[in-house]
């Protein structure tokens, strides 16, 4: 369960304020699949930041299974969002240094899960590569390295996974592919995932959708235009 | 910590081995210099530790006499009368072969007989003097050396060998070998051992010894010896002597570890600049592993260690490196040593723990404090945020005029650190630390100063590619900054040691001109110059002084005077008033001191009374022969003969309190007319009786003293080397990371059309306007250690006013040194970079 | 006479066919080397070839063309308590060489100097040894005969007073080391006994194997020793050899036990026996007996019938006679002398046991009792 309450976020400009988010109300129960559709610079990935302990608002609280994060000290919220939140990126963000296998061993070390060489292959293999263990990412294509980057996020069996456009660096065909990949793995777990895009194709997975305008959500009919 | 983490930091070091063997390269040039200095000053210290050792034997203490020695009567009443029971007569002196490359060993006068408890290698166990003990004892100049000697010299018992001693020719006979195990083979090493008589007949020492060793178990026998002794005389621990010779080195042995030290700065700002360049390269790798759940400590934690695997292998390389470093810096220190202090001959390398430990504290702490700053930056990177380029420039031009501002108070701290009156040279380098931070912190403002007068500059001559060069170093200033200061910094550092060099060096030749104001200068061959323990019969001064040519002399006797563990050096001058004007007063008017002199005032040379810290109408304490007198100071003057300093006193006032006779060296103005080199030789003449007489003309003696200044302070250039060799490497690395940086910015420039000679010239342009930059910096630094060098640094260890003289050629040099760095360290990343295809160049991220 | 030890040491020591390491145990620079010399073996040397006229005091003083020489004095003292003691105190000379050139040091010399000094606290069953080692250069040793003194530093037989006994000055002698001290004042008793031929003692074979040898045998002695630094004052009697030649042991002699006996009868028994390397006794040995007037008769190597009743083992393992009975049968004489103290051995440069004696037996079948001293060299 995830509940953000009465969420205000501002950023300035010089001196000119900015409201990203003003009193922000969102309750995502366990399970559920939310997208979030909005403008550039409308305050989507301040948002994800917000959610994963990244940022802090400047007023309400975020919760996460009951426990308010806001009041956790940064130290605290990255432990947090080492075992809770899953993290997929638009530009992929593989560590170039380790391999396929290591870039997926990386978050179970992290939460000193043992047991890892059977849940990575079987991940692998969920997510379509699994002879591509050994390879570094910079000899990956694209789409291959966004499979990657999701098998990343969902290993050490996080509750959340959040999603910048994960799509937004694909061509068309492989985006399908991966909102594919999301609809399998990520609702088959029955994983509770926020996803920020301003792509209509990936609106079908999604529990419910929303628009983020001027700091504020509008909830959107699954199927309706975004822009 | 993650195993992960760490395999994927490793991989990233080994993906870049340019910037990081550079990098441990720089750490390992740095270490190598501190260490090899440290193992050159120890070795001989400890080198000559061993020989006094050897000579002072199992003695507690020593009895010295007056400033002729003590009379034989002496020790025969402590030994006939007192029942004194372990004494020994010793008489030390040197000697040198003529035909051994006038190496100088030293002559240990003793008596056998004596001498059981005192030097256990002369004991049976460790000696076999072959049958040739009644020679020993009975044959004129009969000596015995150590097996390694005799082979090194290339003589058997039996032969016969021509030495110098006293400036006297004397043939030695070689009685008998010395035979040396493992421990005291170096010490015993130039050792020549004679009967005490053979030493009073060598030396023409008469009825006189130099001291006498002495075992004493307890204060009660001391106090009882104490109470024995007549006045002028002393009993002292043996081991001052060692001690004072410790302290006559140490200013020498810390401004050589300074200047080290310097070369150590220049590659830990080597590693800063890497590590900070490591930092900036993986901020988006370290967002996404912040974003992972990788904590700000691990972050941190990551990047020390990095450092400090570099700092490990560079401290190891250093130390390789040192070994066979200090050996080459051995010759020439042992070459100044010997030149200035004492005789010693060194050959072997000494390491103690302390120079282990202290390697490894410079090599991996210093590297790892080097590396907080960055870590501490790559621990606040944003998990997100990192991932927005250019942040991190907009976020340093924003800091920028925090940086000026901080820079200039460190400057100022430095500054008020510095001038805080003190004897302490440690103090004056610690200050000098934050002058060199501050300076590094005022970089970025002047770049974009240089910036905004070579852009316009740079487009009007080589058109919209030139104001592009300009203006990426601008726009890359992040990294820029360090790469231009680093250079700066080195360059900076050549600077000021070249213009302390020089500064001394003119200083000490118009103090030459001025002081050697006669035509003919006589003195015995002395070993050592700072140590004018040889003299002339005063005979000599009366045979010259009625020679027709000679128009007038000088003369002085010099006097080592050893008193309560130091050593005072006396000059007592018989100087006629036409040379009066050779003395340069500091303290006192020129107008009364010479009266004051010939009533029995003395002057100190400006060394002496900053060591002892005394003024003009005070008085110093002496030991004379007569029992302790205060001389009153009448005058401080400027002098670079000596920098342990010496008191200078009227000569008839000299003999009032001391028994010394002979004449150290004599000076004589020629009559007009008359040839100076038939005076000369006339003069070189009057040494009868084997007596050697070193006669020299007023410009040979210049010359000769410039030379010995000009082989002290090689030692110093040797290190200005190197430490530009650091600079250079420091230059080449950051230009080198930098390039690999801008790889894909590059790559556009290719993609859109740029020739590879084109982006070659954009990166040659570069660099040009880095180096000039660095040059521009560097060339105030410079003036400002030099400033600190002469007046702060040197004043202190030494005491010496210099006159600070800036060499143009000093400063040109530095320029081109700077752009000719810059440049060279462009051409191979420029190359590269223009050879590498644009498609590449763009897949990297 | 005894003293011809240092002749074994250029024997032995100097001409390289002994055991060097025996005699330089522990030695500094090689002292013992230094108290002879094998080149020129002498010849540039006086010798002791035909008897001579002694002149006192002059012969009191060094015979620097003589290659050795010394001043020996022994004793056996008992202090105003009652306890036992025994001294021993000897200087002796050696000359590296003549004519050396002197040059202008005073420290040159070629006259070296070794004395030994040795205290027996016979009661309480201690003994005390040291020796020095000097030269004669810058007078921190040497030997005159006007006024008379011997001394090597601050150890010191001198004239003292304006006495003078059977031509020999009343004199003094000081020594003290860090245990012990004497500050004897000594007399002669009786006048010089000229040993051997009228001075001349055959020491081997060939003429020049011989040497100068006149002894005082009785002498009043009183004084202080110190020991441990508890005073003693002391009476008793001492003995005097003095000795100089140039001439060694022959290579058939390996040493000798020599003994000083001074009977309670106010008569006194000197006696050597030159051992071979085979341990008997050569020809050569030979003795004095001296009556109380003075008078003296010489006793041959056949007079004399030696028995050892008892050995004594150093801790280096030399087996020293320790116990005999002396018979001298033509003179009605049978002694049995004992050690006063089993270890009197000198164990300095060169090892030699020398100490005091005991004496007990018979003389023309009366009861007779006495003291001396005994020197047993080259075991």
């Amino acid at each position: 369960m995830l509940e953000l309450k009465n969420v205000s976020k501002d950023y300035y400009e010089g001196s000119r304020k900015h409201s990203v988010l003003k009193n922000f109300e969102l309750t995502v129960p366990e399970g559920e699949i939310i997208i979030l559709l909005g403008k550039s610079g409308s305050g989507k990935s301040t948002l994800l930041n917000i959610i994963s302990g990244i940022d802090v608002p400047d007023s309400g609280a975020v919760k996460i299974d009951g426990t308010d994060i806001t009041k956790l000290s940064e130290k605290e919220r990255t432990l947090t969002r080492r075992s809770k939140i899953g993290f997929i990126f638009q530009f992929f963000n593989l560590i170039p240094t380790l391999t396929v296998k290591e870039n997926l061993q990386l978050p179970l070390e992290l939460n000193n899960d043992d047991n890892q060489d059977e849940r990575i292959i079987s991940m692998l293999t969920e997510v379509g590569l699994p002879e591509r263990a050994d390879t570094y990412p910079d000899k990956l294509s694209g789409g291959e390295q966004q499979r990657i980057a999701v098998a990343r996020a969902l290993i050490h069996n996080p509750d959340i996974i959040l999603a910048d456009e994960p799509t937004g660096n694909l061509d068309y065909d492989t985006g399908l592919q991966i909102v594919d990949l999301l609809d399998r793995v990520v609702k088959k777990k029955g994983k509770t995932m926020i996803m920020v895009t301003h792509s209509r194709d990936v609106i079908g997975l999604a529990d419910r959708i929303y628009s983020l305008r001027e700091g504020r959500l509008t909830e959107s009919a699954k199927g309706s235009a975004v822009e | 910590m993650s195993n992960l983490l760490t395999r994927s930091s490793l991989r990233y070091l080994f993906n870049h081995p340019w910037q990081f063997g550079l990098s441990i390269l720089g750490i390992a040039l740095g270490v190598a210099i501190v260490v090899s200095i440290d193992i050159a000053n120890y070795s001989s210290a400890t080198a000559f530790n061993l020989s006094m050792n050897a000579v002072a034997g199992k003695s507690t203490h020593q009895i010295t006499g007056t400033s002729e020695g003590i009379p034989d009567s002496f020790y025969t009443y402590l030994k006939t009368v007192k029942g004194t029971g372990k004494i020994a007569p010793v008489i030390e002196s040197y000697i040198s072969i003529p035909d051994s490359n006038k190496r100088v060993f030293k002559l240990l006068g003793v008596d056998i007989f004596a001498e059981r408890p005192f030097r256990d290698y002369l004991s049976q166990t460790d000696i076999s003097i072959d049958g040739g003990l009644k020679n020993f004892l009975t044959k004129p100049n009969s000596v015995i050396l150590s097996e390694e000697s005799l082979g090194k010299l290339k003589k058997y018992s039996g032969d016969t060998l021509n030495v110098i001693v006293n400036g006297k020719q004397k043939i030695l006979y070689i009685s008998g070998t010395l035979k040396e195990n493992e421990q005291n083979r170096s010490a015993l090493e130039n050792l020549f051992i004679t009967d005490i008589a053979t030493a009073q007949e060598l030396t023409g020492k008469g009825n006189q010894i130099d001291y006498i060793d002495v075992i004493i178990s307890n204060d009660g026998e001391e106090q009882s010896l104490k109470n024995l002794l007549p006045e002028g005389y002393q009993l002292q621990k043996s081991g001052s002597r060692s001690e004072t010779a410790e302290q006559m080195l140490e200013a020498f042995n810390i401004n050589l570890t300074s200047l080290s030290l310097l070369a150590l700065i220049v590659g830990l700002f080597l590693i800063y600049n890497t590590m900070t360049f490591s930092v900036l390269q993986r901020r988006v790798l370290i967002g996404t592993l912040r974003s992972i759940g990788v904590t700000s400590n691990e972050i941190s934690g990551m990047i020390l260690r990095e450092a400090l695997i570099m700092g490990i292998i560079g401290t190891l390389i250093g130390f390789t490196a040192a070994f066979f470093i200090s050996k080459i810096l051995l010759i020439f220190i042992s070459r100044t040593i010997n030149d200035l202090y004492y005789v010693v001959s060194v050959r072997e390398i000494h390491i103690s723990p302390l120079i282990i430990l202290k390697g490894t504290m410079l090599g991996v702490f210093a590297t790892l404090l080097s590396a907080v700053y960055p870590s501490r930056e790559a621990s606040g990177i944003h998990p997100r945020t990192a991932m927005i380029r250019s942040e991190q420039e907009s976020s340093l031009i924003r800091r920028i005029p925090r940086m000026t501002v901080t820079g200039i108070i460190f400057m100022a701290a430095g500054a008020v650190i510095l001038v805080i009156p003190s004897h302490n040279i440690w103090l004056s380098y610690f200050g000098i630390l934050p002058v060199i931070i501050g300076f590094a912190l005022m970089t970025p403002v002047i770049i974009i100063l240089v910036e905004k007068i070579s852009s316009p500059v740079y487009k009007k001559f080589f058109g919209i590619t030139g104001k592009m060069a300009s203006r990426s170093v601008l726009q890359n200033i992040s990294r820029t900054y360090i790469a231009i200061a680093a250079l700066a910094l080195a360059v900076a550092a050549t600077v000021g040691v070249g213009i302390m060099i020089g500064s001394f060096r003119s200083t000490v030749i118009n103090w030459l001109e001025a002081r050697l104001n006669a035509d003919i200068f006589i003195s015995a061959p002395s070993l050592i110059s700072r140590r004018n323990d040889a003299v002339l019969p005063e005979e000599i001064l009366q045979k010259i002084k009625t020679l027709d040519e000679v128009n007038g002399v000088n003369f002085y006797r010099e006097l080592i005077q050893p008193q309560d563990g130091k050593e005072y050096h006396i000059i007592a001058s018989g100087i006629s008033s036409k040379s009066y004007s050779g003395f340069q007063f500091k303290e006192g008017d020129p107008g009364e001191v010479w009266e004051k002199f010939d009533n029995g005032e003395v002057f100190l040379s400006e060394p002496f009374a900053y060591r002892y810290d005394l003024g003009v109408g005070e008085f110093i304490n002496l030991k004379t022969d007569k029992g302790m007198h205060d001389f009153k100071v009448a005058g401080i003057y400027y002098d670079y003969a000596s920098d342990q300093g010496l008191i200078t006193m009227k000569y008839d006032q000299f003999r009032k309190y001391w028994n010394a006779g002979g004449i150290s060296g004599i000076s004589v103005f020629v009559k007009e007319g008359s040839s100076i080199d038939s005076v000369k030789d006339k003069i070189r003449e009057l040494g009868t009786d084997g007596q050697q007489l070193v006669v020299r003309t007023y410009r040979f003696l210049l010359d000769s003293s410039v030379e010995i200044f000009d082989r002290t302070f090689l030692v110093a250039k040797v290190l200005q080397i190197l430490s530009v060799i650091v600079a250079f490497i420091g230059i080449l690395s950051s230009l080198m990371s930098l390039q690999l940086e801008r790889k894909r910015e590059l790559g556009i420039l290719r993609a859109n059309g740029l020739l590879p000679s084109q982006l070659f010239k954009i990166v040659t342009l570069q660099t040009l306007l880095m180096g000039f930059t660095a040059g521009i910096l560097a060339l105030p630094l410079g003036n400002a250690l030099a400033v600190i060098l002469v007046y702060i640094i040197n004043k202190r260890s030494f005491g010496w006013t210099m006159q600070f003289q800036v060499l143009p050629s000093i400063l040109i040099e530095a320029m081109i040194l700077s752009i000719f760095a810059a440049l060279l360290a462009g051409i191979y990343p420029g190359y590269k970079m223009s050879k590498t295809s644009p498609a590449n160049a763009l897949r990297e991220e | 006479m005894e003293k011809i030890f240092i002749i074994i040491l250029i024997i032995t020591v100097f001409s390289g066919c002994g055991d060097t390491k025996k005699e330089t145990v522990d030695s500094g620079i090689s002292l013992s080397k230094t108290m002879g010399n094998t080149e020129n073996s002498g010849e540039d040397f006086e010798k002791a070839i035909e008897r001579k006229k002694f002149v006192f005091p002059a012969d009191h003083g060094p015979h620097p063309g003589f290659r050795t020489e010394w001043w020996y004095f022994t004793g056996n003292l008992t202090s105003s308590d009652n306890k036992k003691f025994g001294y021993q105190f000897t200087i002796f000379r050696t000359a590296l060489s003549r004519d050396t050139n002197k040059g202008t040091s005073e420290w040159r010399s070629d006259q070296i100097y070794m004395a030994h000094f040795a205290v027996t606290d016979i009661t309480g069953e201690r003994f005390y040894f040291d020796e020095r080692f000097s030269r004669d250069g810058n007078k921190l040793a040497g030997a005159q005969a006007s006024p008379f003194r011997v001394w090597l530093e601050n150890w010191e037989i001198s004239k003292t007073g304006s006495g003078v006994s059977f031509g020999l000055p009343v004199i003094s002698i000081n020594a003290e080391t860090e245990k012990t001290g004497i500050n004897l004042i000594i007399e002669a008793l009786k006048p010089a006994v000229l040993q051997g031929d009228s001075g001349l003692s055959q020491k081997g074979k060939g003429a020049g194997n011989a040497s100068y040898y006149y002894s005082y045998t009785r002498m009043k002695t009183e004084g202080k020793l110190i020991i441990e630094g508890k005073e003693s004052e002391v009476s008793g009697f001492s003995w005097m050899d003095r000795e100089w030649s140039t001439s060694a042991l022959g290579e058939d002699q390996k040493g000798w036990d020599w003994f000083a006996l001074q009977l309670d009868d106010n008569t006194e028994i000197m006696y050597y026996q030159m051992r071979k390397n085979d341990g008997t006794p050569d020809v050569y040995s030979k003795g004095t007996l001296i009556d109380r007037d003075g008078s003296s008769q010489i006793i041959n190597k056949e007079e004399v019938i030696p028995e050892i009743t008892g050995y004594w083992q150093s801790p280096s393992g030399e087996k020293y006679p320790s116990g005999w009975i002396l018979k001298i049968p033509s003179r009605n004489i049978e002694l049995k002398i004992t050690p006063s103290a089993k270890d009197q051995l000198m164990n300095v440069s060169i090892r030699y046991w020398e100490g005091s004696v005991l004496i007990e037996g018979t003389k023309d079948g009366k009861e007779i009792s006495g003291r001396g001293y005994v020197e047993l060299t080259g075991y």
